[in-house]
């Protein structure tokens, strides 16, 4: 079993989604994960933010439009579904950037439940150091 | 490959849900299910034919059976441990 850490700092949809469908592809295999959500991500983060932030960075009009339509008609799990359904399954802990928050003016307690700490890069850089794989979004 | 079609002790029904749906259904399933016991889960999702077994050998489960239907595919898997 080995350790990623995925750091996310867009707060996009295609961004956030493929953040969490590289954590489900770890997590399905037995493999821990550390999320920690930077700069845009941050607010992305905001209790009333998430499946409301539909807004891509698609250069194709046709991908937004199909992953819209996927989306109407229920088929795809959006990203704060998918990291909630991830915590059930595996070990998954949710970092938010302390400064980002600060700048915000969000403390934790504005942020989805699961969200477990808000915390500065020095955290970052330690769950780092023992890491197999640190991936950025 | 279908060798063997059991009943099932339980059903997810996931045909409306891309990946990683189908599969974290089942996974879902297995890690509160009991040791012994028969998931299956349906998957219209083109990916689930490599990952689903690919994740129940690597979890060391037993995939009992693939079965083809009409537009979709029942994966029948063993909670092993």
């Amino acid at each position: 079993m080995g350790k990623y850490i995925i750091v996310c700092s867009e707060g996009s949809f295609d961004k956030l989604q493929t953040a969490a469908l590289v954590a489900s592809g770890a997590i399905m295999n037995d493999h821990s994960v550390v999320m920690f959500f930077m700069h845009d991500a941050v607010w992305a983060m905001h209790k009333s933010n998430p499946s409301m932030n539909l807004r891509t960075n698609s250069t194709y009009p046709e991908v937004t439009e199909k992953v819209e339509k996927a989306r109407a008609e229920g088929k795809l799990v959006l990203w704060d579904s998918i990291l909630e359904d991830l915590k059930d399954i595996g070990e998954l802990e949710i970092i938010v950037c302390a400064q980002i928050a600060e700048i915000l003016d969000l403390s934790k307690d504005d942020f989805l439940p699961l969200v477990d700490q808000v915390a500065g890069v020095a955290t970052l850089t330690e769950e780092a150091a023992d890491a197999d794989h640190v991936i950025s979004f | 490959m279908s060798i063997e079609v059991v009943q099932a002790d339980k059903v997810m029904d996931a045909r409306n849900a891309f990946c990683p749906g189908p599969l974290m259904e089942l996974i879902k399933s297995i890690k509160k299910g009991e040791v012994g016991k028969v998931y299956e889960v349906w998957s219209k999702d083109a990916g689930s034919i490599k990952d689903i077994p690919k994740w129940v050998a690597k979890a060391s489960h037993e995939m009992i059976s693939i079965i083809e239907e009409n537009g979709y595919t029942r994966f029948q898997v063993r909670k092993m441990r």
